[in-house]
Order: structure tokens, then sequence, then C-alpha cells
């Protein structure tokens, strides 16, 4: 397992890159090298801009006889009010296009949210190898 | 690493090349610096090659957008070359859209969309240089004449 803090853009980019040689060394295909870097790419600027910075953890996982990839992205910030809406496409608080979480679930086999109000945001993908 | 990004000049035609380790500031300060060129050279064509780039989220594919329809309000015309297949595939699954922009596969043929073409000078002194005729009403090897 990896941990990469998230503080700024540098980190974006540290992140995504990160993710990008993980699913390289898993054999994904060069789409889904892309699929995972973007969603990586997306949900990091999302720790940056509304979490005020946190980590990502990313790490490789077996289950069911299937291998994967995870990425579980932490944040401390205001966490998410309205969890549907912000999935919602088109939906930004931080004047951002609003494709962010909708795009990025798209790319990805799964993902999932916890967040309270107030204490933060954790934002899990995964993506399998088909 | 984010210095800004570099706007050539490849004859009259402007040429950002964007790199895959960009961060947002650097994209982010394309928007002036584009427009700054364009202003200074008054240059009739914009050519945005992302051939290195792996990523294009949604962030960094409303900048190119953005960048391209300030260039057009210019009337400059907006190119842009060498977009990966898989980047192409990334950005359509998350819904994203750059539209009123142009595409060409290649830095040659997105310069011949905008009406250029690179050929060869035709000089047997110098027979590696290369040069940028205007394809539009010349033909190709008027520069010996």
């Amino acid at each position: 397992m990896q941990r990469i803090e998230i503080r700024d853009e540098q980190d974006i980019v540290r992140a995504r890159t990160a993710a990008r040689s993980l699913a390289e060394t898993l054999n994904f295909s060069v789409v889904d090298k892309t699929r995972i870097a973007t969603a990586v790419s997306e949900l990091a600027r999302n720790v940056v801009v509304h979490g005020g910075g946190g980590y990502v953890e990313v790490e490789s996982v077996n289950a069911e006889k299937r291998v994967g990839m995870r990425c579980v992205f932490v944040d401390q910030g205001p966490g998410i009010e309205d969890v549907e809406r912000a999935m919602a496409e088109g939906f930004s608080t931080a004047g951002t296009i609003g494709h962010g979480l909708p795009g990025a679930r798209r790319l990805m086999d799964d993902l999932s949210i916890e967040a309270t109000p107030g204490q933060g945001t954790r934002v899990e993908i995964i993506k399998w190898i088909p | 690493m984010s210095e800004a990004i570099p706007v050539l000049g490849v004859g009259p035609v402007l040429l950002v090349s964007i790199q895959n380790e960009l961060t947002d500031r650097s994209v982010s300060s394309l928007h002036r610096a584009v427009l700054e060129r364009i202003q200074e050279t008054g240059a009739p064509a914009l050519l945005i090659d992302v051939t290195a780039s792996e990523v294009i989220d949604t962030f960094i594919g409303r900048i190119l957008s953005e960048t391209a329809r300030m260039a057009q309000l210019m009337n400059t015309d907006v190119v842009l070359v060498g977009m990966q297949p898989e980047v192409a595939i990334t950005l359509l699954e998350m819904g994203l859209e750059i539209p009123n922009v142009r595409t060409a596969m290649s830095l040659e043929k997105g310069l011949e969309a905008v009406g250029y073409r690179i050929t060869k000078i035709d000089d047997d002194a110098n027979p590696s240089v290369a040069d940028i005729t205007e394809s539009l009403g010349t033909g190709v090897g008027d520069a010996k004449d």
C-alpha cells in the first residue's frame, strides 16, 4: 500500500503518477490505465479544492478471484452535505465544472463516498482487471 | 515544475504543446500566455498539441476548451492535435466535451487544416532544411523560383 499526501497541485500530479504506475504493474490495459489516472486526478483535485488537503492510499486488491486496484481518498474538509447532489451531473460548489465525481464514477467499476458534514470525506474507488 | 507552458511560433502559426506532468497552475497560465501571443502576433491559427498528454481530466479539459474559445473570439483558428485514443475514450466516458474545436491526428495534419504545409526546400546544398509554405495560392516547390 502506498500513501501519498495531497496538499497542493503538485501532489495531484504525484497521485495520478503513482496510480498509473501501479496500474502498469498490475497489467491494466492502456485505456484502463488512463481511466484510473484520470479518476485519481479528479478525486485528488477534490481533496485539494474541497477538502483542504488529505491523502490517498493506493493498493492492489485480491477478492473473489479477481485482481484489481483500490484508491482511497481521505480529507478532513467540510464534508459533502448532500452526496446525491454532488454525484449529479453538473453540480459543483466550488465553481468547477461539476463533472468530477460523476465522471470518476463512470471511469471506475466502483465508487463509494462516506461523508460526514464537518468531519471530512472518504472516497473509495476500485477498478478490476477484466 | 509549474512554470509557464511555452507558446511557440511555427511560421505565422502558434503552437502550444501540453506535457503530461502538467500542474493546474501551469494550465491556468495557458489562457493568458496564448492570448498575449495572439495579440502580439495576430496569428491566424493556434495548434494545441496534446500528443504527450496521458491524462486530460475535467479541469485540464475545461481549460483547453476555454483557451480554444478565447482564441476563436480573437479570430484565430484552433486545432487540437494528437489526442491519444485512450484519452478520447476517457473524455467521452466522463461526459466531457470540447465543443467547436477542430481536431487533427498529427501536427502536420493540424497545419494542413489551417492552410499550411511543411515542404522541403528544393536545394541540393540544404537537403534537410524544411520550410513552411502557405499552401493556399502558391504551389509546392515555388520556393525555388
